[in-house]
């Protein structure tokens, strides 16, 4: 009996050694598994995603960041870019038979928030009057056009420019040029020229170009053609980056000598963090200077995308907020919605800062090399422009006053007026600079009423033409304008004006005048790269897809059409 | 009639400065730094304050002052250009304050209503379209105050005042009211363009203006009581003329100067012979160290007296055609006309001033009195020495009988440096003629018959020279 109990526990001690051998087997062998296909797991992951120099899980130091191209739509959507149209003289004649209208498009915006207006713009060869026409532009610029800077004088032979006006003489060698009213030695006798004057020009406080240049000698002047020093315009600057774009895009040879221009200016107290742009001017008391946001719905958006075509991001400066509307002939036209008794800065409604969006960008957003020029990838912008078009228009057709109302030169005391749509709570307020009231100083004006013409091919804009296509005078160029109260011409001739008209003539024949870059890497971008003068200065690194501006629209226009 | 001459000069003036705006490429030109004349940041009244603007052009004035004063708003330009409404748009019942380029010469204008200072610093209007037999009054609300023909002539102290008042000027063509104007921002304009003149000094406001500053400074004390005397019944006044000339003044405009300049000179002639005629040969006759002339030889020394004055003007003249010459045309007409007072006046004035210093009787007690008008003017009046010392030589040559300077000598009219050799060559001409006239009428001229167009003549005839010179 005690044997039998014995051998039953030795039997059940066997069992459990067996059993205690038999798990520790299976830990070990699952432990093994397990730590064998985590290996293989980790393994296989550093096998198949290397970090690549360049690549998205490189984080590029600056040094070698410039040498990336920038990204822009064609590259992103694999989409057709855009081409440089040829010279209208050397266009065939059936040029214009292939170019798409986009005419079966529906108005509105697209699932991108892109835009299709309402009107589509003229496109053809120049007519003999509107040829007449370019010549006598033209010869504004020939004429007083300084031979020892090569800058433009902006009012007639009144020897001072800003960088604005420096750009709509850009715009008018441009459009002459394509036009064929010049052929490439003077092309590039003139930029060459132009580029190396103000290269070396004297910049605000080793800064930025002063608001006002001397143009016979080239010195940095105050608003009395005096030498001093005002500070700087970020309006003026936007325009004049425009500009540069679009002869570096057009003019590939020209691009080292652009670069170097831009690469002699300091941006870092020009665009903020957070993307507004900021003007400079002098205390009177202190001496200091002062930066100041600068800018109203209108010119704000375009500058804004002049600097964002040069790689900047002006997020904020490019919004239309804030912003309201004002009901005039049933059109909500848009103004800036900051108020000017806190801010002490006006916010004109006219048609300028539109036109030269329309005219030389298509309403497109700057990363924008491959949309069709019926569709506007600035979406908002486009649609606010057709309803300054339409209230113009509705304005002639209830009251018969013909209407094209911008800026404008006018002769003696104010010397420029804000000839606006809605400014101060007012509709069709004509006001001086220091805000009186003048309506005998409206008028149609030219460069306003041929950039409508351009880019709104209408019932409307073909009288805005008649009465514009002759109001020159040959030995001077074209006339600023048709006084609205029947005195006649505003006799003064601008660059401002007889470029911007220009500028329009070469829509017709051309289409949107910025032109994609053929180009990969630029100077712009890579220059300084082993210095810290682009931390110091603010050059921005070449845009990718998240630096992009966003398109966007606004609530009272939320339909999309797919 | 002199004032109708005045302001057609002032319109021709006025017109072919417009028309010189006409020329397409003189519209830039037509700015210029030289234009100003003002400085924005002394305020007008209390409250202004300098702006700056936002300029989009290349070209334009920079800053601007804006405010409120006697119920209307203003703004205005370094170059003068002013605009004072009731309303802070400036856009309805616009007073509108235009001045010649670079000149202190502006004029105010709402509708066909103009004011200006002439050129004694008398304000002036003008209304277009009054014809003779039209009838003008005040009308305020249901009362009508009929005003007298002399409201276009120089205004005196009370016909300001009462256009000041404000209501409507009425103009009326038998029982047809022809033209009504708002008065609303007379007294601003007028206010401002004095101060313009005065070249923004405070002492030409008037009692009770609001001057910045008014319990600290000085300039308390410089409003006077005198500061609205019409300049017209006060000789004493200097005017203010242009510091530089419109370089576009047209051939008309210098020829209708020049023809006023004869016209002036003739009608000098004939006061001289109607003086001559009047004044008795009494006392002052026998006493005077010269015998009196027989009648033949009256008329010879007076012609001699004319015929000079004509060389002088025929000099001027030669100078204003010199002068005309551009490259000699500076703007700045100060140092321009020293040459003139030297090369051609030199030798006839300083032999007049020569014989009235030593005429005194009593050097020491004269030396004396002299003394002490000049620290009256130096220390009372805050003058310059140079200028108190002009006007106290002034004060000698026109009425010795007036021993106390405070009851001649301006207190109000600040003396423009740019005016020195104007005043001077007015006060050599003032002391050639008593002086001379001395030699052929032995009675001494009462200040009391002096005729004020007398200085009047004077002044546009100097006024025209200094025009025509600055070219």
């Amino acid at each position: 009996m005690a044997n039998e109990r014995m051998h039953n526990r030795r039997r059940l001690a066997g069992k459990g050694l067996m059993l205690l051998g038999a798990s520790t087997l299976i830990v070990v062998g699952a432990a093994w598994y397990a730590a064998s296909a985590a290996r293989a797991l980790f393994l296989a992951h550093e096998e198949f995603n290397p970090i690549i120099a360049g690549g998205e899980l490189d984080e590029l130091p600056a040094l070698m960041r410039g040498n990336v191209p920038s990204v822009t739509s064609s590259m992103v959507r694999n989409e057709t870019a855009r081409e440089k149209p040829p010279r209208m003289c050397e266009m065939p004649e059936n040029y214009f038979d292939t170019v798409d209208r986009g005419l079966d498009q529906p108005a509105g915006y697209n699932g991108r928030n892109g835009y299709v207006r309402k009107y589509r713009d003229r496109r053809g060869f120049l007519n003999e009057r509107e040829m007449r026409a370019a010549k006598v532009a033209w010869h504004y610029f020939e004429l007083y056009t300084q031979e020892t800077t090569g800058l433009a004088n902006s009012v007639g032979n009144y020897p001072s420019t800003t960088l604005w006006d420096t750009a709509s003489y850009i715009a008018g060698v441009v459009a002459a040029y394509e036009l064929c009213i010049i052929e490439k030695p003077e092309l590039d006798h003139r930029l060459t020229q132009l580029l190396t004057t103000i290269k070396g020009l004297e910049l605000f406080r080793k800064e930025m170009p002063n608001k006002v240049y001397h143009t016979k000698t080239g010195a940095k002047v105050d608003y009395t053609n005096k030498p001093g020093e005002i500070g700087f315009s970020a309006l003026d600057i936007g325009r004049f980056l425009v500009w540069m774009r679009i002869i570096k895009n057009r003019y590939p040879h020209l691009g080292n000598t652009v670069d170097s221009v831009l690469l002699k200016w300091d941006f870092s107290n020009t665009v903020t963090e957070e993307g507004l742009l900021f003007g400079a001017y002098v205390d009177k008391e202190t001496g200091e200077t002062v930066y100041a946001q600068e800018g109203r719905l209108g010119y704000e958006e375009y500058a804004a995308k002049g600097f964002a075509l040069w790689g900047f991001r002006p997020l904020l400066a490019h919004r239309a907020e804030p912003y309201l509307t004002a009901s005039i002939f049933d059109v909500p036209v848009p103004y800036d919605g900051r108020d000017p008794r806190v801010f002490h800065s006006q916010n004109y409604v006219v048609t300028e800062s539109y036109l030269q969006d329309g005219l030389e960008l298509g309403f497109d957003l700057p990363h924008d090399d491959s949309s069709p020029d019926w569709l506007s990838s600035d979406g908002w912008r486009a649609e606010f422009a057709d309803r300054i078009y339409e209230v113009q228009e509705q304005r002639w057709r209830r009251t018969g006053f013909m209407t094209a109302r911008s800026e404008h030169n006018v002769k003696g005391p104010p010397y420029f007026t804000y000839d606006t749509i809605f400014s101060d709570g007012y509709p069709w307020n004509t006001v001086t600079p220091r805000g009186d009231y003048v309506p005998d100083h409206a008028a149609v004006a030219a460069k306003a009423a041929l950039g409508l013409w351009a880019l709104w091919e209408t019932e409307y804009t073909d009288v805005l033409y008649e009465a514009i296509i002759e109001l020159y005078n040959p030995e001077n160029g074209m006339y600023e304008g048709l006084y609205e109260r029947g005195q006649g011409r505003v006799e003064i001739y601008t660059a401002n004006n007889n470029g911007i008209i220009l500028t329009s003539l070469l829509h017709k024949v051309q289409g949107t005048i910025l032109t994609p870059y053929t180009g990969d890497t630029e100077v712009w971008y890579t220059a300084y790269r082993d210095q810290d003068v682009r931390e110091r200065r603010n050059y921005p690194d070449p845009p990718q897809e998240d630096d992009w501006l966003p398109a966007i629209r606004h609530s009272l226009h939320q339909e999309v059409r797919n | 009639m002199r004032f109708f001459l005045s302001i057609s000069a002032l319109a021709v003036v006025l017109c072919s400065s417009a028309s010189a705006q006409e020329q397409p490429q003189n519209d830039a030109e037509a700015f210029a730094s030289e234009n100003a004349i003002v400085d924005t940041s002394i305020p007008f009244a209390i409250g202004a304050r300098e702006a700056r603007q936002e300029l989009r052009g290349a070209f334009g004035w920079p800053t601007f002052q804006e405010g409120l004063v006697e119920g209307v708003y203003f703004r205005f330009d370094p170059d003068g250009y002013a605009r004072f409404a009731p309303s802070p748009r400036l856009d309805t019942d616009v007073f509108e304050v235009i001045c010649r380029p670079g000149t202190l010469n502006c004029l105010g204008r709402k509708g066909p209503l103009g004011v200006y200072l002439n050129g004694q610093g008398a304000l002036q209007l003008q209304i277009d379209e009054v014809q003779n037999g039209d009838t003008l009054s005040i009308v305020e609300g249901v009362t009508e105050l009929p005003l007298p023909k002399r409201v276009l002539m120089p205004l005196d102290a009370r016909m300001e005042t009462l256009l000041g008042s404000g209501g409507e000027l009425v103009v009326k063509r038998g029982e047809a009211a022809v033209t009504r104007v708002s008065l609303a921002g007379f007294l601003a304009v007028t206010t401002y363009l004095r101060w313009i003149t005065a070249q923004q000094d405070y002492g030409v406001l008037p009692r009770g203006w609001p001057v910045p500053n008014s319990t600290t400074s000085e300039t308390t004390t410089a409003q006077t009581d005198t500061n609205w005397r019409a300049p017209a019944s006060n000789n004493n006044r200097q005017p203010v003329y242009d510091r530089a000339e419109d370089p576009a003044q047209s051939d008309a405009a210098k020829a209708t100067d020049l023809a006023e300049v004869r016209g002036e000179l003739n009608a000098l002639r004939d006061l001289l012979l109607s003086r001559r005629t009047a004044a008795p040969n009494g006392e002052g006759a026998a006493e005077n160290p010269n015998e009196p002339l027989p009648p033949t030889e009256e008329t010879t020394g007076r012609d001699a007296e004319v015929k000079q004055l004509q060389d002088l003007a025929q000099s001027l003249m030669k100078e204003i055609e010199r002068l005309q010459d551009p490259a000699l045309a500076a703007r700045d007409t100060t140092t321009p006309m020293q040459p003139l007072a030297t090369d051609e006046m030199a030798k006839p004035v300083t032999t007049t001033l020569g014989a009235a210093s030593t005429a005194p009787n009593d050097p020491q007690a004269e030396a004396g009195r002299i003394a002490k008008q000049l620290e009256y003017l130096m220390s009372e009046i805050g003058l310059d020495a140079k200028t108190a010392l002009m006007l106290v030589q002034s004060g000698e040559l026109e009425g010795q009988s007036s021993p106390d300077p405070a009851q001649t000598m301006p207190t109000d009219q600040p003396v423009a440096e740019s005016n020195d050799v104007v005043l001077d060559i007015l006060a050599e001409l003032r002391s050639q003629l008593p002086a001379e006239s001395e030699q052929t009428n032995p009675e001494p001229i009462e200040p009391k018959q002096t005729d004020p167009a007398e200085f009047q003549l004077l002044t546009e005839y100097f006024k025209s020279v200094f025009k025509a010179k600055s070219h």
